[in-house]
C-alpha cells in the first residue's frame, strides 16, 4: 500500500472558468522523495494545500486521497487536524511569512508538541532543543527564545522545516522550500533535507519551479501544466527521455552551467561605459526608526571599477545584500554615489540622475526587477511607452509618436491591442516586454537590468531574455545584467563580475569564469547551482562554504570572505586583498595564482 | 525598553504645553468676561475683583502666573464657584465619571473582542452578517441618541430603571449611562477585532499553524489574539477622547455630576479657570493613554521593541 | 442551491452590510433629494406657527407627515430643513479637512526625511489635545459663529486623512514606476501630478466619505449642546435637542429627526466601506 494515494483529484475554484487542478493521480511510497515540477500557475501549491486539507473556502475539491489506507478526503477539519503536523509535516515557501512573527521559536515547536501530546509536557522544551539542534542551527538556546525577525533566511527556514518534523512524521511536503533563499543557502537547506531523510526515512514530496533541484534530490518525478499532469517517471529516465512537448520545453529552459552557452556575436572594443572606484553608502534616515540621529554611513559599494564596450553584456553577481543592486542605481543615477565617477563615453556623468543632461539620461536606461510596479498604475500602456518621447522629442506630433510607439512595441513582440489596457491586465511576460519597450524608444547606448527576469517562469525568461539579446544584436546595445542566478549569467554574459559585500572579487569572461573561477567565492556559488542532470548529482555536503547570515563577518581587517572560505591561511584574517590581474582574470584572493578551482 | 519610555515621556511635555497656551490664549482672547453675568456691578467693585484674580495684569503675566501654579497641580480658584478651587471641583466630579468611563471601556472591550473573534471565525454566516450589521448600526447612531432612547424605554416606558442618577442611590443608576456610553464603542471594537482577526487569520504564518495541526481553539489562543490585538491598543488613545466626548452628553441626560457636565456647565458660564482646568486634565489624561498605548505596542510586537 | 430561507436572509444582510454601493449610494441620493424638495413639496413652511395644533402627532391629514412640534410647527418642513443644514455643514467641513489633510500629507510623505518627521510629530502632538473641548470653548467664546463650525470641525477631522495621504504617498514614492519616471527625466512636480497623486485619488475619495459622516456627528453633537446652529436655523442634532425635552409627551420629535441622523450616519458609513472594498482589490480579496 502507498503511504500517499492521489487520485483523480480536482480543485476548482469558485468563479475561475479553469480548475487548478484536474483529473490528478500520483502516490508516494514510504520513504521516497517525489518531485514535482511545473510553472507558476500550474497547480503545484493547490495540490499540496488539497492533500493537507488546507485549500480555502473559496476551493472545491474531488476526488480521493488517502494517507496510509487510511482516507483523508471528506474528512471534518477536527480529523484532519489530527493528521496534519503529526503524519504529514509541511514546509511553505517563505519562511519570513511562513513564522510566526510575534513568537519566538522556541514557543512556535512547543505549542506543536503540546497539540499532539507527543511528549510529557515537562520534557517539551527538551524535545524542541533537540528539534533545533537536529535541523544544524548553532546556538540552540538562542534560537529558542528568538524571535523569526532575528534569524536570517536560512534559519529561518531550519526553523520551519523543525517546526514540520516536530511531531516525526511519515510524510514532507516541500512547497518551493528554497525558492525565496540565496542559491548558497538553497544548497545547504537542501543537503539538510536529504541528510534528515537519510536519518529518518520520511518520505518527501518536493514542489519545486526548478529542475535542477528535482534532479538533485528526488528519485521520481512528477510534471504538472496547467492544473493536468503531463508525465510522471523515475526522474533519470524523465530527463533522459523526456514525451510531451511542454516538458522538453521546460528541460530546454532548464540552463546548464556545465555547458557552454549558445553563441554570441562578439562586442565591439569600442568603449560606451566606464564606472571608476564606484563607492555608494548609505546614512539614511529615511529608513532608520529614528530619523534624527545619523546613523553611521554604511558602505554597500565600494571601489567598484569596470568598463563596457558596445553591444557587450556585462552580468554582475553576487548573493543578495551583496551590493549589486546599489551599484545598478548608482550608474544610473537614482542613488548619489559618494566617490568615483560613472563615464559615458568618455564624459563624466553627474552623481544624481536629476542633475544629468537630457541627453546623458536618455542614453542610461534602466529595466526594474517586478514588472508590474515599475509601471504607472493608473496610466495606458499608450501612455506609459509614450510619456519619454513626449519629454526627449516634444516636436513629435502626436502621430509619429504614435507610429513610434507601435514599432517599439512590435520590436519587444507585442501586440498593437494592448495599447489601451492598464499595467495590471497584463501578464508578468507582458508587463516586462512594455517596460523593455519604455526603455528602448529612446535608443539609449546602455540599458542596466536590474533582475529583470528573476520574476518570470522558466519558458518566459527566456523570451524575454531573447528580446533583449536580439535588441542587442541589431542596435549595438549594451546591457548590464544585475542577477543572481547563475544559469541567466551564464546565457546572456560576455563578461560577469562578481560581487562580495560590496567588493569586485572577480571579473573574467563568461567561460573563463565557468571554466575555471579563481577565486573560492565564485567556485562557491557555481557549485550551489543545482545541475539539471540526474546523472551528475552532486554532492553539496560539507562543501566548506557556510551560508552568509550564519557566520560573524570581521571588521575591515582581512578578507571579507575568509569566515566562509575553507581554503583561508592566516595572512587571508589580516590582509584585504586587492584585485590583480592573474591570466587575464581580475581577482581579489591572496591564494588566486595557486589555487585551482577548475571544474572536477 | 526604559530609555524608549523616558523619551516618550519628556516628547509629551511639548504637546502639553501647547495645549496649555493654546486653551488659555483662546480664553482669554474670548469676548465678554467672566462677571459679566452679574449686572450693574459698581466699577469699584469690578475693578477690585479684578485685581483679587490678577485680571488686571498684562497676559503673559497672567499666563506666567497661571503656569507656575500649574507645576505645582493647582489649577487655580474657580470664577463662578467662588468658595472652590478648580482642582477641589475636579476632583469631587472626577470619581463618577471615572466610574463609568472605565465600565465602559472594560464592557466595551470584553463585548467588543468576543463578538468581532467570533463574527471573523464565522465569516460570512447569518451570524456574521448579523454582528456586522449591528456593529455598523452602533458607529452610526450617536450616544445623543443612544441615550435619550434609552432612557425612554427602560425608564419611561418600561420602569425598569430610574432616568437619571439622583433617581437611586445603587448600582442601577449606573446601568443606563454605562450601556449608552459603551454601544459606540462596543460598535468599534467589534468591527476593528472581526477587521484584524480576518487579517491575521488569512496570513502564512496562521497556515503554517493549522499545517502543523493545531486546533481553532489553539490558533486564535496562541497565534492569532496577540497580533489581532494590536489595532485595538492603537485605538484606545482615540477611545479615550471619544468616551470623554461621549460622556459628557450621557451626564448630561442622566444628569451625573460628572466632569463633562461640569464642563459644559463651566463653559456656559464663561467659568474660564474651571474649564481651563478640565481641558488640561484631559489633555494629560490623553497624553498618559497614548504613551500607555506606545509601551504596549512595544510589548506586543518583539519588531517595534527593538526599534 | 440560494433558495433556502437562511441564504435569502443571509444575502439581503449582506447587501445591507458594506457588501454593496449602490443601496447607500441610493438611499443618499433620496435623502438630498426630500431635503431639497421636501420644504417645497410641503403646503406648510418653516416659520409658521399654529398654536392650536401643537404637539400633533404624525398623520396624513392636513400634511402633517411628521407631525409638529411644540410650538406647532411642521416638523417635516423643519426636519429636512435641518437635514440641509447638516449636511451642508458636513460636506463644507469635509472640504476643509480634505484641502489641509491632503497637502499637508502629500507634501510630508513627498518630502520625507526630517521635514516629514517634524510634520508627523506635529500630528502626533495635535492628537492628544482634547480637540472636541477646545472647539466647546471657542463655540462658547465666539458666540457660535455658524462659519466657526466648518473651521473647528475641518481642524479636527484633517489628521486622520493627513495620515493617510502621507502613508500613501511614502508608498507610492517607493515603487519602480516612480523611479523609472525619474529616469526619463520627469520633473518632481510633474512626477507627483502625473504619477502619484493619481494613485491617491482613490483612497482620498474613500476617506473623504468616511469624513462626512464625523464631521455630521461633531455638528449635531455642538447642536445638542445648544453651541451649533442657533434659531431660527436648525440641524438635526439641535431636533434631537428638541425632541429629548419633548420625548414623553411627544417621542416622535425624537424618534424622527434621531431615526434620519442615524440613516444619514448609516448610508455615509456604508458608502465609504463599499468603495474601499471596490478600491481595494487586496481587502475584497479576502
Amino acid at each position: 500500500m502507498s503511504l500517499l494515494a492521489v487520485r483523480d483529484l480536482t480543485v476548482r475554484y469558485a468563479g475561475a472558468a479553469e480548475p487548478a487542478v484536474r483529473k490528478l493521480g500520483f502516490s508516494i511510497e514510504a520513504g521516497e522523495s517525489l518531485g514535482l515540477v511545473g510553472e507558476s500557475g500550474s497547480g503545484k501549491t493547490q495540490t499540496a494545500l488539497a492533500i493537507m486539507g488546507l485549500l480555502p473556502p473559496k476551493a472545491r475539491m474531488n476526488g480521493s486521497i488517502s494517507f496510509d489506507g487510511f482516507p483523508l478526503s471528506n474528512q471534518p477539519q477536527r480529523v484532519l487536524a489530527g493528521f496534519r503536523g503529526r503524519h504529514i509535516g509541511m514546509v511553505f515557501q517563505d519562511p519570513q511569512q511562513a513564522l510566526n512573527p510575534y513568537l519566538p521559536v522556541g514557543e512556535q515547536l512547543r505549542r506543536v508538541l503540546l497539540e499532539h501530546k507527543v511528549a510529557p509536557a515537562a520534557s517539551v522544551r527538551a524535545l524542541a532543543m533537540d528539534l533545533i539542534t537536529r535541523v544544524r542551527l548553532p546556538k540552540a538556546e538562542r534560537v529558542y527564545r528568538a524571535y523569526p525577525h532575528q534569524l536570517s533566511g536560512g534559519m529561518r527556514q531550519r526553523a520551519m522545516i523543525a517546526l514540520a518534523l516536530s511531531c516525526s512524521p511519515r510524510l514532507l511536503i516541500a512547497d518551493e522550500p528554497t525558492t525565496s533563499l540565496d542559491v548558497t543557502v538553497q544548497a545547504q537547506v537542501l543537503a539538510l533535507l536529504q541528510e534528515l531523510r537519510a536519518d529518518s526515512g520520511i518520505a518527501l514530496l518536493l514542489i519545486t519551479h526548478d529542475l535542477g533541484v528535482i534532479a538533485e534530490n528526488c528519485e521520481r518525478m512528477l510534471v504538472i501544466h496547467h492544473g493536468h499532469l503531463l508525465e510522471q517517471g523515475p526522474t533519470r529516465g524523465v530527463f533522459r527521455n523526456p514525451k510531451q512537448q511542454e516538458t522538453i520545453a521546460m528541460l530546454a529552459a532548464a540552463v546548464r552551467l556545465d555547458h557552454p552557452p549558445p553563441p554570441r556575436p562578439l562586442p565591439s572594443p569600442e568603449p560606451v561605459l566606464r564606472v571608476d572606484n564606484l563607492g555608494i553608502s548609505y546614512s539614511d534616515r529615511a529608513g532608520s526608526p529614528d530619523p534624527w540621529k545619523r546613523t553611521p554611513a554604511r558602505g554597500v559599494v565600494k571601489d567598484v571599477s569596470f568598463s563596457l564596450s558596445a553591444a557587450e553584456t556585462l552580468a554582475v553577481v553576487g548573493e543578495s545584500g551583496c551590493g549589486k543592486s546599489s551599484l545598478a542605481k548608482g550608474v544610473v543615477g537614482l542613488v548619489g554615489a559618494d566617490t568615483g565617477g560613472v563615464y559615458l563615453v568618455g564624459t563624466e556623468l553627474a552623481a544624481r540622475v536629476q542633475d544629468r543632461s537630457a541627453g546623458d539620461r536618455r542614453s542610461l536606461q534602466m529595466v526594474f526587477q517586478d514588472p508590474i510596479a515599475s509601471l504607472s498604475p493608473a496610466m495606458t500602456i499608450a501612455n506609459i511607452i509614450a510619456e519619454p518621447l513626449a519629454l526627449h522629442e516634444p516636436g513629435l506630433t502626436r502621430s509619429l509618436r504614435q507610429e513610434r510607439v507601435i514599432a517599439v512595441l512590435a520590436r519587444v513582440g507585442l501586440d498593437p491591442s494592448l495599447l489601451q489596457r492598464f499595467p495590471h491586465e497584463l501578464s508578468g511576460g507582458q508587463a516586462q516586454r512594455v517596460a523593455i519597450a519604455r526603455a528602448l524608444v529612446l535608443d539609449p547606448a546602455v540599458i542596466v537590468c536590474d533582475e529583470a527576469v528573476a520574476a518570470l517562469d522558466g519558458t518566459v525568461r527566456r523570451a524575454v531574455l531573447q528580446v533583449l539579446l536580439e535588441e542587442q544584436e541589431r542596435t549595438g546595445l549594451s546591457l548590464v545584467f544585475i542577477s543572481h542566478d547563475m544559469g541567466v549569467v551564464r546565457q546572456v554574459a560576455h563578461r560577469v563580475l562578481v560581487m562580495y559585500m560590496g567588493r569586485v572579487v572577480e571579473l573574467a569572461n563568461n567561460e573563463q569564469l565557468f571554466d575555471r573561477p579563481r577565486h573560492p567565492y565564485t567556485r562557491a556559488l557555481i557549485d550551489a547551482v543545482p545541475v539539471a542532470d540526474p546523472e551528475r548529482r552532486t554532492n553539496k555536503v560539507g562543501t566548506g562554504f557556510e551560508p552568509m547570515g550564519d557566520v560573524v563577518h570581521p571588521g575591515s581587517a582581512g578578507c571579507p570572505f575568509h569566515p566562509r572560505c575553507k581554503y583561508a591561511l592566516p595572512v587571508c584574517r589580516t590582509e584585504m586583498p586587492g584585485l590583480r590581474l592573474v591570466d587575464g582574470v581580475e581577482v581579489a584572493c591572496h591564494r588566486a595564482e595557486e589555487l585551482d578551482l577548475r571544474n572536477r | 525598553m526604559l530609555r524608549f519610555a523616558l523619551l516618550r515621556i519628556l516628547s509629551a511635555i511639548p504637546t502639553l504645553f501647547l495645549v496649555v497656551v493654546l486653551a488659555f490664549l483662546m480664553v482669554h482672547a474670548a469676548p465678554g468676561g467672566p462677571f459679566d453675568q452679574e449686572r450693574v456691578l459698581p466699577p469699584e467693585n469690578a475693578r477690585n475683583l479684578a485685581a483679587a484674580y490678577h485680571l488686571d495684569e498684562p497676559l503673559p503675566r497672567q499666563f506666567g502666573r497661571y503656569v507656575s501654579r500649574l507645576v505645582r497641580g493647582d489649577l487655580g480658584p474657580s470664577y463662578y464657584y467662588r468658595d472652590h478651587s478648580v482642582s477641589d471641583l475636579i476632583g469631587a466630579a472626577l470619581p463618577k465619571s471615572l466610574q463609568l468611563g472605565l465600565l465602559s471601556m472594560a464592557l466595551a472591550l470584553l463585548v467588543g473582542i468576543s463578538a468581532g473573534t467570533t463574527a471573523a471565525l464565522k465569516r460570512d454566516t447569518l451570524l456574521d452578517r448579523f454582528v456586522t450589521g449591528f456593529s455598523m448600526t452602533g458607529i452610526s447612531v450617536p450616544v445623543f441618541v443612544i441615550a435619550p432612547l434609552l432612557v425612554l424605554v427602560f425608564a419611561v416606558q418600561l420602569r425598569w430603571l430610574p432616568a437619571s442618577w439622583s433617581g437611586s442611590a445603587g448600582l442601577d443608576r449606573l446601568l443606563l449611562p454605562v450601556l449608552a456610553l459603551s454601544l459606540p464603542q462596543i460598535a468599534y471594537v467589534t468591527r476593528l477585532v472581526r477587521a484584524s482577526m480576518i487579517e491575521v487569520l488569512s496570513s502564512d504564518f496562521i497556515r503554517t499553524a493549522r499545517a502543523q495541526g493545531l486546533s481553532t481553539m489553539s490558533i486564535i489562543r496562541y497565534h492569532a489574539l496577540k497580533p489581532a490585538m494590536l489595532p485595538v491598543v492603537s485605538y484606545l488613545g482615540p477611545a479615550t477622547a471619544a468616551v470623554l466626548t461621549g460622556a459628557v452628553v450621557v451626564e448630561i441626560v442622566f444628569g451625573v455630576p460628572g466632569l463633562g457636565q461640569l464642563f459644559v456647565r463651566g463653559a456656559l458660564n464663561r467659568d474660564y479657570t474651571l474649564v481651563l482646568g478640565i481641558v488640561i486634565f484631559y489633555a494629560i489624561l490623553i497624553i498618559l493613554l497614548n504613551l500607555l498605548v506606545d509601551l504596549l505596542y512595544g510589548f506586543l510586537d518583539p519588531r517595534i521593541r527593538e526599534a | 442551491m440560494k433558495s433556502s430561507p437562511a441564504a435569502v436572509a443571509g444575502e439581503a444582510l449582506r447587501l445591507a452590510s458594506g457588501g454593496g454601493v449602490r443601496v447607500p449610494a441610493a438611499i443618499l441620493l433620496l435623502l438630498v433629494a426630500a431635503a431639497l424638495l421636501g420644504p417645497l413639496l410641503s403646503p406648510h413652511d418653516y416659520f409658521t406657527m399654529d398654536l392650536s395644533g401643537r404637539l400633533q402627532p404624525p398623520a396624513l391629514e392636513g400634511a402633517r407627515l411628521f407631525g409638529t412640534d411644540d410650538l406647532g410647527r411642521d416638523l417635516f418642513v423643519r426636519s429636512m430643513s435641518g437635514a440641509r443644514v447638516t449636511l451642508l455643514v458636513a460636506v463644507v467641513a469635509s472640504l476643509v479637512s480634505l484641502v489641509i489633510g491632503v497637502t499637508y500629507g502629500a507634501l510630508a510623505g513627498y518630502a520625507g526625511g526630517r521635514i516629514d518627521a517634524f510634520m508627523m510629530r506635529m500630528v502626533d502632538a495635535l492628537y492628544a489635545l482634547p480637540f472636541m473641548f477646545l472647539v466647546i470653548l471657542l463655540m462658547v467664546a465666539f458666540e457660535r459663529n455658524f462659519l466657526l463650525i466648518f473651521v473647528a470641525i475641518g481642524a479636527i477631522n484633517w489628521l486622520d486623512m493627513a495620515r493617510i495621504v502621507r502613508g500613501q504617498t511614502l508608498a507610492l514614492k517607493q515603487r519602480e514606476f516612480v523611479s523609472a519616471a525619474e529616469l526619463i527625466g520627469v520633473t518632481p512636480a510633474a512626477i507627483v501630478f502625473r504619477h502619484v497623486v493619481p494613485n491617491l485619488l482613490g483612497v482620498v475619495v474613500v476617506y473623504m466619505t468616511l469624513t462626512i459622516p464625523q464631521a455630521i456627528l461633531v455638528e449635531s453633537f455642538l447642536s445638542f449642546l445648544g453651541l451649533g446652529v442657533q434659531e431660527p436655523q436648525t440641524s438635526l442634532g439641535a431636533l434631537v435637542n428638541d425632541g429629548i425635552a419633548q420625548m414623553e409627551r411627544a417621542p416622535w420629535m425624537l424618534l424622527i429627526p434621531a431615526t434620519i441622523l442615524a440613516l444619514v450616519l448609516m448610508s455615509f458609513n456604508f458608502l465609504g466601506d463599499g468603495l474601499r472594498d471596490v478600491l481595494d482589490p487586496r481587502l475584497r480579496e479576502r
